[in-house]
């Protein structure tokens, strides 16, 4: 069974967990103790990811780190559907990636100013959430343009992708790390349609719809 | 301009404070309005509700509620209000008890006109219907834009810089909260500020000539680009 190395309040753990769950697998959970731990730092977990970052996850032989490439790996190797991340279509199969490559943007702008809000990391507040304003606006404005042109979602098919789960969960948080959605109603709409997304499940912080 | 008149009541003044058509069923918005925040959200007979952002019980902000479609619920106790009237009909900790009629959320008049919904902070009607100016023919509203400066300077900047651009021939600030353009090609451009705060300013604006279906995205987008890059010149102002 998979092993899921994770935290609860972890934004890039919880986009792990929700896309198990949208796809109906089962999985353990090793709880890391990252704060106040810093049990993501030990030794132990070092040897498993050099990088020193949750989350982890160990599927048979399998040691596959980044919340992004966990997203891939799972739809790839789980989803019958093919719709998770669909390889058809060279376009969408890009818009995937690059939406991929926009969530890890999040980290250190919107997931950062949350980390030193809630966790007391020790970085630049002013320019993480500054950052995290800039990406928003892109969002929000590829989001309105997207519903003026019919589709609900960052990428081209009528359904969500591995892209809307990714970014999900950075953008959901954002207000715990003082970043105020209220300018972006684009992307307000949008998460409210993530959290209708059949088998969503909440983390704290995070309400269903 | 009649500045002055306007400037001695704004509560009683009437501003757009979302497009009508991003109200969407079963969703609320949230804005503000001269730093008064708002839980925006249409019913499902598909009136638009206005509220103070905030549940009369313990505060929290009505936004992380429920749209049901007839009420809105507050996510921390359940306390459910009616559309229209923002009565509570439900408080799910005193099961089968009528709740007060002093329990109510804070109501705003809301109505909607050119494409957008419009309200005010003054609670009791004086036969206003709303807006008095705007497009009379059928319209295309833009992408409204956030900018981060003062009404004030957004609306001079707004009449600066549709001056600067080749085929408008007139711009009226009709008053400091709407700019018009007038270009006798192209047709006319209505800007409706929203003075979100002091210090943050939406423009929604619309054009007085809706285009045809087949070139509304492209329009859509140019004039987005635009006002985009209207917006970075205010901020940088703003900033400096």
């Amino acid at each position: 069974m998979i092993r899921l190395y994770d935290h609860e309040l972890c934004d890039d753990c919880y986009k792990v967990r929700l896309l198990l769950s949208l796809l109906g697998l089962e999985w353990k959970t090793r709880r890391i103790d990252f704060h106040p731990g810093r049990e993501h730092e030990s030794e132990w977990f070092l040897r498993l990811n050099p990088l020193g970052r949750i989350p982890v996850i160990e599927d048979g032989d399998c040691i596959m780190r980044d919340a992004q490439a966990i997203l891939v790996y799972l739809a790839a190797k789980y989803d019958e559907s093919g719709r998770w991340y669909p390889g058809r279509d060279a376009r969408t199969y890009g818009e995937v990636a690059m939406w991929l490559s926009f969530a890890g943007a999040l980290t250190p702008t919107a997931s950062a100013a949350r980390l030193h809000a809630g966790f007391a990391y020790d970085l630049d507040a002013d320019r993480a959430r500054s950052g995290a304003h800039r990406l928003f606006r892109v969002l929000d404005e590829h989001l309105w343009f997207a519903e003026q042109e019919g589709r609900d979602w960052l990428c081209g098919p009528g359904h969500p992708t591995i892209a809307d789960i990714a970014c999900f969960p950075g953008i959901m948080l954002s207000e715990e790390g003082g970043i105020s959605r209220m300018p972006y109603p684009a992307i307000r709409r949008w998460t409210d349609r993530v959290k209708r997304i059949s088998g969503f499940v909440p983390m704290p912080g995070i309400f269903p719809a | 301009m009649a500045a002055s008149v306007v400037e001695l009541d704004l509560a009683s003044r009437w501003f757009p404070v979302c497009r009508g058509e991003e109200a969407v069923a079963r969703h609320v918005v949230h804005t503000a309005l001269l730093g008064q925040e708002l839980a925006i959200w249409r019913s499902d007979d598909g009136s638009v509700n206005a509220w103070e952002n905030r549940c009369p019980h313990r505060g929290v902000r009505l936004t992380v509620g429920t749209n049901l479609g007839n009420a809105l619920k507050c996510r921390y106790h359940g306390w459910t209000f009616e559309s229209g009237s923002g009565q509570c009909t439900e408080r799910p900790a005193h099961p089968g008890e009528k709740p007060p009629a002093l329990v109510r959320a804070r109501t705003f008049p809301c109505v909607e006109e050119h494409g957008y919904a419009w309200t005010r902070l003054r609670e009791d009607g004086d036969g206003d219907r709303g807006p008095a100016v705007g497009p009379t023919r059928p319209t295309l509203t833009l992408r409204s834009i956030h900018v981060r400066a003062p009404a004030a300077m957004v609306a001079e900047s707004l009449a600066r810089h549709a001056g600067n651009m080749p085929a408008v021939s007139r711009v009226d600030a009709v008053d400091p909260y709407v700019v018009h353009a007038v270009d006798p090609q192209a047709g006319s451009t209505w800007y409706f500020l929203q003075p979100v705060t002091d210090a943050e300013t939406v423009i929604h604006a619309t054009l007085a000539d809706a285009p045809s279906p087949a070139d509304r995205l492209a329009v859509l987008r140019r004039e987005n680009h635009r006002l985009r890059a209207v917006r970075d010149a205010i901020e940088a102002r703003a900033s400096s």
